[in-house]
C-alpha cells in the first residue's frame, strides 16, 4: 500500500467525519458526529429524564433497570428511541421477553409505564417539586 | 520568494505528506499494539457488553448507515458469541505482533462487526472514533518487534491516523456545539452541565447546581480547549505531555462527576507518547523476575 493510497482514505474517511459533523447524524457511524452534550439546554429551560416503572408478578411496583445488567437495552437507547415506543408501545413486550431469557429467576413484569420526569429550571436554578407525567404503558402478553 | 505557483503547491503538498508520514519507531508501534488489542478485550466484556443481552431484545435494533447498507446478519446470541471468540483469538494473537497483518485485519473486521450491533439500538455513542480508526490502521504497518530500532513510514501515517482520530474526536465535538447550537456562545452560556448533573450527577458534584455561573465558567473552558485541541498535534516533549495530562484530568472529572470514563478514546492518548522507552524498563524487570537470572543488588 503506498503513501498516494494512504492519504487518499485519509481524506475520503476526514471528508465524512466532517460531513458527519455537519449534517449533525449518528448514521455515518464510525465516522458520524462527535455530538455528546452538544445540544443546547436552556438557563430557564426543563430538565427531563425518562425512565420505565413496571408491575411485578409477586405484586411489586419496581424501576426497570436500563442498562446491560437489567434489561440490555439502556437508558440512552429508550429515550432515543421515545417516538417509536410511543406510537408502537408493544416494544416494551421486548424488555419484557428480555429480562425474562437473561433472569429468568427474577421477579417477571406484568406492566410497564413509561415515565418521564421533569424539573423546571429559573436562572439555571431549579423551582420546584419536579412533575412526573406518563407517556405510556404496555401489559406484557405471556 | 521567486517561486511559481505550481512550485509552491508542491512543496506545500509534500509537507503535508512528510507531516503524514513522519517515521515511527518499530518499538512504539510493537507497544501501541499490545495496549490496543488488549484494551479491544476488556472493551467488549466491559464496554460494549451489551451486544449479548441486547441480543435478545432484537425489536430495537435500528442499525446505522452500514449496517443498512451492507448485508450483514441480524444480531443474535450466536453471532455475538461467535464474534466474541474470533476477536479473542486473533486480538491475542495481533497483540504478541505475530501475523500482523492477518490477526490484525481479522480483528478489524469482527470489531467493526461488533460496534455496528452495539451501536444499532438507537444510541450512539462518541468515545469509539480513535480507538476504530487504530484497530483499522494498525495491520497495514506490518511486522514491528520490541527490540527494533528501525523507524517506518508507514508506522508514521498509522501513528498520524489515530493521533487525528483522537483529537477530532473533541475538536468536532465543538463543532457540533456550534452546528447545534447556532453559536458557541448559546451553548456555552446554556444549562448544558446543570442538566447533565441533574440526570446523572454524582454525589460528589451535584452540588454544583447551585452554582451555574461556576459551571458556565466550566462550559466556556471545554470549548476553548476542544477548539484548540488540533494544537496538540504540534507539541512537543514537556508542553505535549502537559496537554495529555490536561485532557486525561477532563476525563477522570467527568468520571467522577458523571460516570462518564471515554476510555476507548483515553486509551488512544498513548499513540502520543514515546512508548519504546517503556520496552528496556519491562525487559530489566522481566529479568529480575525470571528465576535464574543474575539479579542485580
Amino acid at each position: 500500500m503506498g503513501v498516494s493510497w494512504r492519504l487518499g482514505v485519509t481524506l475520503v474517511a476526514l471528508a465524512i467525519l466532517t460531513l458527519g459533523q455537519i449534517h449533525d447524524t449518528n448514521d455515518y457511524f464510525p465516522l458520524g458526529s462527535l455530538s455528546q452534550y452538544a445540544t443546547p439546554r436552556d438557563m430557564d429551560g426543563a430538565v427531563r429524564s425518562t425512565y420505565i416503572m413496571a408491575d411485578t408478578v409477586s405484586g411489586d411496583h419496581v424501576r426497570v433497570p436500563l442498562h446491560k445488567d437489567g434489561v440490555g437495552v439502556g437508558r440512552a437507547d429508550i429515550e432515543s428511541q421515545l417516538d417509536r415506543i410511543i406510537d408502537d408501545p408493544s416494544l416494551l413486550q421486548g424488555l419484557a421477553d428480555a429480562w425474562a431469557e437473561l433472569h429468568p429467576d427474577a421477579d417477571q413484569y406484568t406492566a410497564f409505564y413509561v415515565l418521564r420526569e421533569t424539573t423546571q429550571l429559573k436562572d439555571g436554578l431549579k423551582i420546584g417539586e419536579p412533575t412526573v407525567e406518563e407517556l405510556t404503558t404496555w401489559e406484557v402478553r405471556r | 520568494m521567486g517561486g511559481t505557483p505550481m512550485s509552491s503547491l508542491t512543496r506545500a503538498g509534500g509537507a503535508v505528506v512528510n507531516w503524514w508520514c513522519s517515521p515511527v519507531p518499530l518499538a512504539r508501534v510493537a507497544v501501541l499494539r499490545v495496549a490496543i488489542y488488549l484494551f479491544v478485550l476488556y472493551d467488549i466484556f466491559f464496554l460494549t457488553d451489551d451486544v449479548i443481552p441486547m441480543a435478545y431484545a432484537p425489536q430495537f435494533y435500528q442499525p446505522t448507515l452500514i449496517g443498512r447498507v451492507l448485508p450483514l446478519p441480524e444480531p443474535t446470541v450466536a453471532l455475538a458469541q461467535t464474534l466474541q471468540i474470533v476477536i479473542i483469538v486473533a486480538a491475542l494473537v495481533a497483540a504478541t505482533g505475530y501475523l500482523p497483518r492477518v490477526a490484525g485485519w481479522t480483528v478489524a473486521v469482527a470489531y467493526f462487526e461488533w460496534m455496528i450491533i452495539s451501536q444499532g439500538y438507537g444510541y450512539v455513542s462518541h468515545d469509539h472514533l480513535a480507538l476504530m480508526v487504530a484497530v483499522a490502521v494498525l495491520p497495514t504497518i506490518g511486522r514491528a518487534r520490541f527490540g527494533e530500532r528501525d523507524s517506518s513510514e508507514a508506522a508514521g501515517w498509522a501513528f498520524r491516523c489515530i493521533q487525528v482520530a483522537t483529537i477530532a474526536t473533541y475538536f468536532y465535538s465543538a463543532v457540533v456545539k456550534w452546528v447545534r447550537s447556532g453559536s458557541p456562545a448559546t451553548w456555552a452560556n446554556g444549562a448544558v452541565f446543570i442538566w447533565a448533573l441533574m440526570r446523572r450527577g454524582s454525589d460528589m458534584f451535584r452540588w454544583l447546581t447551585d452554582y451555574p455561573w461556576v459551571l458556565i465558567i466550566a462550559q466556556w473552558g471545554l470549548l476553548i480547549i476542544e477548539f484548540l485541541s488540533p494544537v496538540v498535534l504540534f507539541l512537543r516533549r514537556r508542553a505535549l505531555y502537559a496537554a495529555v495530562a490536561m485532557f486525561l484530568g477532563f476525563h477522570l472529572m467527568t468520571y467522577l462527576a458523571l460516570g462518564i470514563h471515554f476510555l476507548p478514546t483515553v486509551v488512544c492518548w498513548l499513540a502520543f507518547l514515546p512508548l519504546e522507552r517503556v520496552v528496556p524498563v519491562a525487559k530489566r524487570w522481566y529479568g529480575s523476575i525470571r528465576p535464574g537470572s543474575p539479579a542485580r543488588a
